[in-house]
């Protein structure tokens, strides 16, 4: 029972372990995600913001670079030397104007009022006489400036050296003698820069922030593309021609970025700013569209592309950080799965050890029990000593009761008869007698009183002497047979084998006063009939042990047998003129002498349960040589 | 021994002529019984004698002895169970109990006061004992004793 439930407890203790650091997981896996799209954010906002930056910068670097072609043009169209038609002085003013601007322009040249080549900045001799005189007049750069007297920026131009290039125009008028005429003079040629798309690109590329990784498109309004970043394959190509299309459409594998990329392009070729977040190959790319305006004129759209790598290096930092987490997490569960794997292996010991701790405790229980019982018996048999004490104690005060009363009435007899006597003279001599009697009744409960004394205190002493047994009881037999002859009895007093000589050693006065007892309660009790008294030796295995047997025999009422078993007891077997003591100090006397003495109702003779008389008996030792009679 | 009993005999003949005076005794010895009626006799008592309590319980009447003396320890019945016995029958008679005990003596007074609270109880009024006369005694001491218990 109790092993199952710490079972399951550890069960339940590696669950919590287990469920801990699982929660502990997830919640770090969703913290990082949480973290990792925040900082995905702020790094996306900084992109944006820096690809919008970027695409106004720039913007504004190259409309300040065309502004300042366009300046430069315009102060070549405003020089006398062209104004004049100074063919030698215009040379060098134009080889001039491509000096100071060599690292964007092309060339600058000189067109006269009807398209054909002037003069083409540092051309050598024999390039001039090629296209001295060229018909240009076709060409936009000649035939919008022509029309509206002001500068053209046009579009890509696909050059008759196949290079494909921007060119600026500048009309040249001739404003003197027609002040009238609204500031519109008479147009007497055109003036003309070029920029090469690559000279562009590279410009542009060398305007990009070089920590920044973007890339740069550009075209003009009407969607063609000038420049983008790496390639210039696709210059000269319209955006929503098929060639671009089918590239991009390979390149955005969804529908929506597409779309995004259209409306973003649409918006942009109006003239519009802005920025878009696209989607391109899996990877976010922030797109910021800016018009170049020259002289008031969108004159091309600038874009910014800039991929969101910061998200990317973020999510893989944060994919860095989860893995690590994920690391401490499991470290630290297994730490905690051994600690609690340590603490259960320890609380087994300790369960063990309080097993047989416990087995100890209750073995020690069981030997403090049997103690305890043992003290419960030791109690029991304390408290029987007690009673048996207070028994004695009882028995004591009985006898000192019974003996006073014993003693009392014998004296109040003599009290009360000799104050009678003198009342009474008539009667003097029954009363004398009376008196005599009670005497010597008080004399034998004395006597014995002391006998019972020297008993109970252990002070009876034997004189030991070796005598006739025969001898004494002849003496106590001619004794009582002398008293029954007096009080008229038909007894008979038979001492049977009287003539056998049996020695024993022992108190002769003792014994007979043992002897004479049993004979003289033989005789109170018998009415009738006969008293034997016999002595016999019995003979043992061991010589030693040789002892004589005496036994009284009576043919009197017998021994009530509700007083049998306390017979020999103080006060028992009371008659009207004993003292109830002779049996108790027979029996101590033959005990001091190491015999024994019962009594036994004779069986029926004549078959009608009727007692036939008691038989007292003792045995005693021939010799006492060996054993000490004293006690 | 004859003649004592004669002089017993004698007595038991007059113990209607005057209840005022007439004692009931009882002791088993012979001796004590003699004594005690003859003492009490010479001092002008009527005295019935009995040395078997069941013989005098069963020659008891009420109403005749103005006092019991009764020795306390007697085979086959004692001393007290023969008072009950009697207060059964008569509830006025006084009673002295003659004792030899030393020990006893403060039992004997209680067993009388229980005895005497269970018969209050029942409704029956008795008198404290204090008549508690103590083996050996002087014949006048005792004819004393009982005078004074029968003017009380």
């Amino acid at each position: 029972m109790k092993k199952w439930h710490t079972g399951k407890t550890n069960i339940i203790i590696l669950a919590s372990v287990a469920a801990v650091v699982l929660a502990v997981s997830i919640f770090s896996y969703q913290y990082s995600v949480l973290t990792s799209n925040r900082i995905v954010d702020i790094a996306s906002g900084e992109v944006r913001s820096n690809t919008r930056i970027e695409a106004h910068d720039i913007s504004q670097i190259l409309t300040n670079k065309l502004q300042t072609v366009g300046a430069l043009l315009q102060t070549l169209a405003d020089s006398p030397a062209i104004h004049n038609n100074e063919y030698k002085r215009a040379d060098t003013v134009i080889n001039t104007r491509q000096n100071s601007s060599t690292d964007f322009t092309d060339f600058y040249m000189w067109l006269n009022k009807d398209g054909k080549i002037n003069w083409i900045s540092n051309i050598n001799q024999s390039a001039y006489q090629k296209y001295k005189g060229a018909d240009l007049s076709y060409r936009p750069y000649f035939i919008i400036p022509k029309q509206t007297h002001t500068v053209y920026y046009s579009s890509l131009i696909e050059s008759n050296d196949k290079i494909p290039r921007l060119y600026i125009s500048y009309p040249v008028l001739n404003k003197t003698g027609t002040s009238n005429n609204q500031g519109r003079g008479i147009l007497t040629g055109v003036v003309v820069t070029s920029i090469r798309l690559g000279t562009l690109g590279n410009f542009l590329k060398d305007q990009l922030y070089p920590q920044f990784n973007s890339t740069i498109g550009l075209l003009d309004r009407k969607g063609t593309i000038l420049y983008t970043t790496g390639t210039q394959q696709y210059a000269g190509e319209n955006i929503f021609g098929n060639k671009f299309q089918s590239v991009l459409a390979s390149s955005l594998h969804s529908s929506d970025s597409k779309n995004l990329l259209d409306d973003l392009i649409r918006d942009s070729l109006q003239g519009n700013t802005g920025s878009k977040d696209i989607p391109i190959n899996d990877k976010v790319n922030t797109i910021a569209y800016q018009p170049v305006t020259v002289n008031g004129k969108d004159f091309l759209i600038l874009y910014i592309s800039a991929q969101h790598n910061v998200a990317s290096d973020v999510r893989a930092l944060i994919i860095q950080q989860q893995y690590f987490t994920i690391l401490m997490v499991a470290v630290i569960g297994g730490v905690a799965f051994i600690i609690a794997f340590l603490v259960f292996s320890w609380n087994k010991r300790l369960e063990t050890i309080v097993k047989v701790r416990t087995g100890e405790l209750k073995i020690a229980n069981d030997s403090l029990a049997e103690s305890n019982q043992q003290l419960a018996l030791s109690n029991k048999q304390l408290a029987l000593a007690n009673q048996q004490l207070k028994i004695h104690d009882k028995m004591q005060n009985e006898f000192i009761n019974i003996a006073s009363h014993e003693m009392k009435t014998p004296t109040q007899a003599i009290l009360g008869y000799s104050k009678l006597i003198q009342r009474h003279p008539e009667k003097r001599d029954e009363m004398i007698e009376a008196i005599s009697r009670n005497a010597s009744r008080l004399q034998r409960l004395t006597s014995d009183i002391l006998d019972v004394t020297r008993i109970e205190t252990g002070s009876l002493r034997l004189n030991l002497e070796k005598f006739d047994l025969n001898e004494v009881i002849s003496d106590i037999v001619n004794d009582y047979r002398n008293e029954i002859e007096r009080s008229d009895s038909d007894v008979k007093l038979i001492h049977q084998g009287g003539n056998e000589i049996i020695r024993i050693e022992g108190d002769k006065n003792r014994l007979t006063q043992v002897i004479s007892n049993l004979v003289g309660n033989a005789v109170k009790f018998t009415t009738q009939g006969s008293i034997t008294i016999k002595a016999e030796i019995e003979k043992e295995e061991e010589q030693d042990k040789d002892n004589a047997l005496v036994s009284i025999k009576d043919t009197g009422s017998g021994i009530d047998p509700e007083i049998m078993p306390r017979l020999f007891t103080k006060f028992v077997a009371k008659s009207n003129a004993g003292t109830g003591l002779g049996l108790f100090i027979s029996k101590s006397i033959i005990e001091a002498h190491g015999g024994k003495i019962w009594a036994l109702n004779n069986p029926s003779l004549d078959g009608n349960g009727r007692s036939m008389g008691a038989t007292f008996t003792f045995n005693i030792f021939l010799s006492k040589s060996r054993d000490k009679v004293t006690h | 021994m004859s003649n004592m009993d004669n002089y017993n005999k004698n007595d038991n003949n007059n113990k209607k002529d005057d209840d005022n005076n007439r004692i009931l005794l009882v002791d088993d010895e012979v001796d004590i019984t003699m004594v005690y009626t003859m003492g009490l006799q010479d001092n002008g008592f009527k005295v019935d004698a009995f040395n078997d309590p069941l013989q005098a319980l069963s020659n008891f009447k009420s109403g005749i002895y103005s006092l019991v003396l009764i020795d306390y320890k007697m085979p086959k019945m004692n001393g007290f169970e023969l008072y009950q016995e009697i207060r059964k029958v008569d509830t006025k008679v006084k009673v002295c109990f003659i004792t030899a005990f030393d020990v006893y003596h403060g039992d004997i007074k209680k067993e009388f006061q229980d005895s005497s609270d269970s018969m209050r109880q029942e409704g029956k009024e008795d008198s404290d004992l204090k008549c508690i006369i103590q083996k050996p005694i002087d014949l006048d001491e005792l004819v004393k004793r009982i005078k004074e218990e029968l003017n009380s």
